[in-house]
């Protein structure tokens, strides 16, 4: 129970987070998305799904960059290397802790 | 935290695979494709048998076809599609890898009916026997989440797998049939994802994000 308690305490916290781990394992099955698209499967409004990314991209997990799709501004995401290694060792410590 | 998480996680995973198909064009552009299969099938048979020109022909007809339904998808989803619920784009090796199985799987469906084409005096093997299980299998790989009203058309496409094995005309009308049911079943599929997609989902606003 002790070593389980430990194994949870070394989760990553900015992945452990609910509303980060959906856009993280999101984008981590897609090369690239846009932010719709994270707003639309994630359920969440701009502002929570801004902060959220954020906070991402200030840890390196996420790169944001701002393109236009026409005349329409367009945020597309990608999920960085460290993102993705960060990502599957979370699923890895989340398996030996359960 | 319980195995529900991890369970959650792989569902999140499966939701960018899912996207393509949200607005049913993937499966309106898999029965238009059979509709292509279909007159490849079925234009040598309307003219001489001796010509190879009607053979060549409905080739050269049926990649324009292909080039139509992939730049035409494409072209819907740049229009509907992003603007509604958003742009997706998928790994290159996912990509690589899912051209590969479907590369593979058509060589074997297609090597299976050549060798039934050259043995049909085996009636035990009728090529409707291939296509029904095999366009019923891959409307349930293509169409996931099985919502209710998918359980109705592949419940008629494998009631279809199964008229087609008593349908008279011989293994080449059996084929043509069965790829015209088939493609009309995923087009009438598609369409009616398109439709409650366009219902349930609305332009986004143009603002900052």
């Amino acid at each position: 129970m002790n070593q389980q308690a430990r194994r949870i305490s070394e989760l990553d916290r900015v992945i452990h987070e609910p509303g980060r781990l959906m856009i993280v394992a999101l984008l981590y099955a897609a090369e690239r998305a846009d932010f719709l698209y994270l707003q639309h499967e994630t359920g969440l409004n701009k502002g929570t799904l801004s902060s959220h990314l954020a906070r991402l991209e200030e840890v390196g997990y996420v790169e944001i960059s701002k393109t236009f799709r026409g005349k329409v501004p367009q945020t597309m995401l990608r999920l960085t290397e460290a993102g993705r290694r960060a990502f599957e060792d979370y699923r890895k410590k989340l398996k030996e802790a359960l | 935290m319980d195995q529900k998480q991890e369970k959650q996680i792989q569902e999140y995973l499966c939701r960018p695979a899912r996207y393509a198909n949200v607005d049913g064009v993937t499966e309106m552009t898999a029965g238009l494709t059979w509709f292509g299969f279909a007159m490849v099938a079925w234009v040598p048979s309307l003219v001489s048998k001796r010509s190879v020109w009607p053979v060549v022909v409905s080739w050269v007809l049926l990649y324009v076809w292909f080039a139509v339904l992939h730049f035409g998808s494409k072209a819907f989803k740049k229009r509907v599609t992003y603007p509604r619920t958003g742009f997706v784009s998928y790994p290159p090796a996912q990509r690589r890898r899912t051209r590969t199985v479907a590369f593979f799987v058509a060589m074997a469906v297609s090597a299976a009916l050549g060798f039934l084409a050259v043995r049909k005096h085996l009636q035990l093997l009728q090529p409707a026997l291939l296509i029904g299980p095999c366009m019923t299998l891959s409307y349930y790989w293509l169409a996931r989440p099985i919502l209710p009203w998918k359980w109705a058309i592949l419940a008629l496409m494998a009631a279809g797998a199964v008229g087609l094995v008593f349908l008279p005309g011989g293994s080449r009308t059996q084929a043509s049939v069965g790829l015209v049911f088939y493609g009309a079943m995923y087009v009438v599929a598609g369409l009616i994802t398109l439709a409650l997609y366009l219902r349930h989902s609305q332009p986004a606003e143009q603002v900052a994000e």
